[in-house]
């Protein structure tokens, strides 16, 4: 297959088998169908396995910290609205260590694409427990088995009113492009969780156990927040689609007062007569 | 040898040609690249060339083969003149551009020699001729005078040409006196040869006009030694400089008026928060600017919204003063509690008013709430205490009811006023004698303006180029925060409250990746949450500006107070090694100034810039005199990128060229991994070594245009500090008045220029005055191999009191000397 967005001399570092290159894939075929220009394309990334995928696109990119992406996407957006940015990572940068900056994101309502590789364990640092872990799940440090609930995340950007939430499972390859084309067409934050398997540190949550454990949407009222919400706490098996999807004002279109203002800040200069008249204001009067 | 000295050898009117370069001085006069002082028509001689050779397409080894003939010092006495070259450095404007075409062509100076030599000439053939009265002389004399006059009118008028493309038409005083010379020259030579038309014959009288006529062609030739004198003392490196006088008058107004004994009078007013203190603070400061004094003013507050007890102090002075006194002329107290709260601050001439449970030898022992009360309501003791202190200072009341008018709203006027009256009489009856009041400084008229170290750091910022805030609130730090979003309804500026530091600080990654101009504000504890994000700026060479306004900690510590304690935080913060910048202003006018150095040195060089305040700093208000914002460069370094753009393509000098996504063809690729030149990961060892040897070199060009302190005085006890100290130790030293005294303040405090600091090396003694109990700048110093012999240190939360200072640092040199 020949796609212009697969970095050309990359080296990927992924185990073989990994449902990351199934994401990878869907996601360089996506872009491509959605005929976007790299060169206003931004994909922003933490730390993780699943963080790499934007060392693998050919893109722009600013790979940052761990759970650290959301902030530099929410900069980005601030300085360039008209570019196009995806935020992509796993479970544990986006949920776990980036917690807090998903809240935020969501309730920013930040026109970004937000793109979660879910394996419900840490791969990067072999084999610990993920915020999505299932309860039960053992591993060298959780040696009991994991005991907390386990992290719902279409059901906190739900109960943050997110303009569009989404799941999908990587094998289902055509469900998981019509909904990141979905995603990348909506104006307003969208958040894809993709589960996907780790096949070497996460012996239950199996290519097989997905399958068996998720079932596509079918007439389900994307503009019902409660249904959205109910369809969201229900698990085992987990649905899979576009659970919520209403576009409201954005985080650039608040930020910015008009449209004449919302410029890419690089083509900006500030008015130093202006700047004179208000060192005037504040050093003669104003305290 | 000085700048000033080096400045002299520029290879013209048979000068050697010498230029220095990294602090030693080569004789260039035998190369033929450098006839005349001049090269490429793109560098003159006489100058320090360290930071054009970067930009040159050889590199150092041409030095080799030539003499050296001495080594530089970077100390230019008084005048911190290296900002402003810097800021020169980086403008380029459309007048530069006729600058360099004048250089390589320059009229004047040209057209100068003609009419000097002829005048010369002229001046010898009548001498000439007074001896031996021949015809020939007599000719010679004419036609040399007539000729001397016309192309003196041409010189004239290049040389005008030269005051507009060099000086802006700006009053400097070679060029006022070369000005006034040379109108008197022209109008001598227009009366010598109207003389010799009407009487072709004159010279072979001797009548009084005869004599007129011998005497203008003679007092010509002195006329054109001055005119000479001037125009060689205006060398093109002094032009050059001379252009930044105008953005450095108010240096040397502030440096200046340190040698100034000043009068002051300083007020101290006491009451709990939300009692009305900041009004009268703000009324005080403003009526005091109105009249023309300088004013200075700083508050002490408790970390409470309302209750307690806060105190604001003024300074009113005939000149500018920049620090706080422990001990008042004069203290107001608003309540009892305040009383209680300052008493170990009356001294023995402060003059105390209000309190009635305390005691002390110069005291109006009355309750001011009471009197407010009898004369007007409570609820107008402000301005009745204001009134009241007009009165004991026997000032006139009609600027202190202009000031209220601008201040309060339109409905409180009558109410206030009255108030205002009623104080004012009160005081004039109980026939109190208090310090004299300083006269107001020769130049009012004008009202003074004044700025707090927040708002001046704050246009700063503005003023280079800062487009977005992202920022987490944290006292003292907010201020800046508060004032931008302010201005971000007059300006383009992006405004965001992030979650947390972490978020914030990545936010400000984000906004200068993709091409704006990010700022964070914070304080200690904040600034500890973004120490891994500065280390993935570091690796990812996007620049970054951090405005950490210190208060003392560690943890929470002292939110409202203020010390110098965080400079460790700044320098070692942050995994790894990569470099970075740290500046801390001194005064209002630094704060302004070191604002637009961020900016400037984040883009250029593509590292954080941390720039250091704190909670006296930014709280404090001082005068300040007009900033010409047109001064300010405003270069942008972002470039377009090309389909094979490489982010961090290696250089000579490690900076890579900066594009942004979505400006160009090419794809910008940043990863906090060790990667290649495109941005990949990689873990190459080859790779590794030169990218971390590429991020190196940038520090070495961080060193190479480091701000040189500011040195005041030439004596060789050092008394050194960095930051806010500034203002403290240079009234100390004006008070002290000892020649040995020396005051060498740091704005550019990391990475520290090893030249800079050789002056140091000659003192006999180091000082340091740090307000902090580890005196971490003193390790720094001594990282540099600078010797410090004594250090004056302070950890209780306070600024620097001049009247304590004084003190210490009067013991300490009594020690050491």
């Amino acid at each position: 297959m020949n796609n212009t967005f697969i970095r050309p001399e990359t080296d990927k570092a992924w185990c073989p088998g990994c449902g990351n290159f199934g994401i990878l894939n869907l996601v360089s075929e996506v872009l491509e169908e959605l005929e976007l220009g790299k060169q206003n394309l931004v994909f922003v990334s933490g730390i993780g396995q699943a963080s790499k995928t934007p060392h693998y696109l050919d893109v722009n990119m600013y790979n940052g910290l761990h759970g650290r992406a959301l902030p530099v996407a929410t900069g980005i957006k601030m300085a360039n609205p008209e570019l196009i940015v995806v935020a992509e990572g796993g479970d544990g940068d986006m949920y776990g260590e980036g917690g807090n900056h998903f809240l935020n994101a969501v309730r920013r309502n930040l026109n970004i694409v937000h793109i979660v590789h879910n394996n419900m364990v840490y791969g990067l640092t072999k084999g610990q427990a993920s915020p999505t872990s299932q309860r039960e799940f053992k591993t060298k440090v959780q040696v009991n088995g994991v005991s907390n609930e386990p992290f719902n995340p279409l059901s906190v950007a739900l109960s943050l009113n997110a303009s569009f939430v989404a799941r999908a499972y990587m094998q289902n390859k055509e469900h998981t492009k019509e909904i990141l084309k979905a995603a990348f067409l909506h104006q307003g934050y969208a958040l894809i969780d993709i589960f996907q398997p780790c096949v070497v540190f996460n012996p239950v949550n199996t290519y097989k156990w997905f399958s068996e454990n998720s079932y596509i949407l079918e007439e389900h009222d994307t503009a019902n927040i409660m249904s959205a919400m109910e369809k969201a706490m229900q698990t085992h098996p987990f649905a899979l689609g576009i659970f919520y999807q209403q576009e409201r004002k954005t985080f650039e279109e608040s930020l910015w007062k008009s449209e004449e203002t919302s410029n890419p800040l690089y083509t900006q200069k500030h008015d130093i007569k202006e700047m004179q008249k208000q060192f005037d204001k504040y050093t003669l009067s104003y305290l | 040898m000085t700048l000033e000295e080096l400045s002299h050898y520029n290879g013209r009117d048979g000068n050697p040609a010498y230029v220095a370069y990294k602090g030693v001085v080569y004789d260039l006069s035998q190369s033929d690249m450098w006839k005349n002082g001049e090269h490429q028509g793109e560098h003159v001689a006489g100058v320090d060339l360290s930071e054009a050779l970067q930009h040159a397409p050889h590199g150092e080894d041409v030095f080799k083969g030539f003499k050296e003939v001495g080594k530089l010092e970077m100390h230019e006495k008084k005048i911190p003149m290296s900002r402003q070259e810097l800021k020169l450095k980086y403008t380029i404007t459309s007048k530069e551009k006729w600058r360099r075409w004048y250089q390589i062509y320059h009229p004047h100076p040209v057209t100068a020699h003609f009419p000097i030599v002829l005048h010369f000439f002229a001046a010898g053939m009548d001498i000439a001729f007074i001896f031996s009265p021949l015809e020939k002389f007599e000719q010679g004399t004419y036609y040399a005078f007539l000729f001397a006059t016309l192309f003196g009118l041409i010189a004239m008028i290049s040389g005008i040409l030269s005051w507009w493309v060099n000086y802006n038409f700006n009053v400097i005083r070679p060029l006022v006196i070369k000005l006034y010379t040379s109108i008197f020259t022209l109008l001598l030579g227009i009366i010598g040869i109207v003389l010799h038309v009407l009487n072709p014959m004159i010279a072979y009288n001797s009548d009084a006009l005869a004599l007129f006529y011998h005497f203008s062609i003679l007092i010509t030739v002195p006329s054109v030694i001055v005119l000479g004198y001037y125009g060689g003392r205006l060398t093109w490196w002094r032009q050059t400089k001379s252009d930044t006088e105008i953005a450095n008058h108010l240096h040397q107004e502030s440096v200046e008026s340190k040698f100034l004994l000043h009068n002051d009078f300083t007020i101290m007013i006491g009451g709990s928060a939300g009692s009305g203190i900041k009004t009268i603070e703000t009324l005080l400061s403003d009526v005091f600017a109105s009249m023309g004094y300088y004013v200075f003013s700083t508050k002490e507050y408790m970390s409470r919204v309302r209750g307690g007890s806060n105190t604001v102090q003024i300074r009113v002075s005939d000149t500018m003063i920049k620090a706080p006194k422990w001990k008042p002329d004069l203290f107001l107290a608003l309540d009892e509690l305040s009383v209680s709260h300052v008493k170990d601050r009356i001294g023995v001439d402060t003059f105390v008013i209000g309190g009635q449970n305390e005691k002390f030898s110069n005291h109006l022992q009355i309750s001011l709430q009471e009197e407010a009360k009898k004369h007007v309501t409570k609820q107008f003791i402000n301005t009745f205490a204001a009134g009241m202190l007009f009165g004991l200072l026997k000032l006139p009341l009609e600027a202190l009811e202009n000031s209220l008018k601008k201040h309060f709203n339109e409905k409180d006027h009558e109410a206030n006023l009255e108030a205002i009256r009623q104080g004012h009489m009160y005081a004039q009856s109980q026939n109190i004698e208090l310090k004299k009041f300083p006269a107001p400084p020769k130049k009012s008229g004008e009202p003074m303006r004044y700025i707090d170290g927040t708002t001046a750091a704050g246009f700063g910022f503005l003023v280079g180029g800062c487009n977005s805030v992202t920022s987490y609130p944290m006292s003292p730090s907010t201020g800046v925060l508060n004032f931008l979003a302010g201005l971000s309804k007059d300006f383009e500026i992006a405004i965001e409250q992030a979650e947390d530091e972490i978020a914030a600080f990545n936010m400000v990654l984000g906004v200068w990746y993709a091409g704006g101009r990010g700022l964070t504000t914070t304080s200690g504890g904040g600034f500890a949450l973004m120490s891994e994000g500065l280390s993935l700026c570091g690796m990812t060479e996007t620049p970054a500006v951090v405005y950490l306004a210190q208060r003392p900690g560690p943890a929470t510590g002292l939110p409202t107070r203020t010390e110098q304690g965080d400079l460790n935080l700044a320098l070692y913060a942050g995994h790894g090694e990569f470099p970075r910048l740290i500046l801390a202003p001194g005064d209002a006018l630094e704060a302004l100034e070191l604002g637009h150095l961020a900016f400037e040195i984040a883009d250029r060089f593509q590292v954080p810039v941390l720039y250091l305040s704190d909670q006296y700093l930014a709280d404090s208000v001082q005068s300040i005199l007009k900033v010409d914002f047109e001064l300010f460069s405003q270069k942008r370094y972002i470039v377009k990128s090309q389909a094979d753009y490489l982010r961090y393509k290696i250089t000579q000098s490690g900076i890579s060229e900066r594009a942004i996504p979505g400006y160009g063809e090419g794809l910008v690729c940043c990863d906090s991994d060790e990667h290649d030149e495109r941005g990949q990961i990689t873990e190459s060892y080859k790779v590794r070594e030169s990218m971390v040897d590429k991020r190196k070199r940038k520090l070495e060009q961080l060193r190479n245009v480091a701000i040189a302190p500011e040195i005041i005085g030439d004596g060789n006890i050092a008394i050194v500090g960095w930051g806010s100290t500034k203002g403290a130790i240079s009234e100390v030293l004006s008070q002290l008045d000892d020649s040995r005294l020396t005051q060498v303040h740091f704005s550019w405090i990391y990475p520290l220029n090893k030249g800079h600091l050789s002056k140091l090396s000659d003192m006999d003694f180091i000082i340091v005055v740090e307000n902090n109990s580890n005196a971490q700048f003193t390790d720094l110093l001594k990282l540099s191999d600078v010797k410090v012999d004594a250090t004056i240190l302070q950890s209780n939360g306070f600024p620097f009191f001049s009247d304590i200072l004084v003190d210490k640092i009067a013991q300490k040199v009594k020690e050491l000397s």
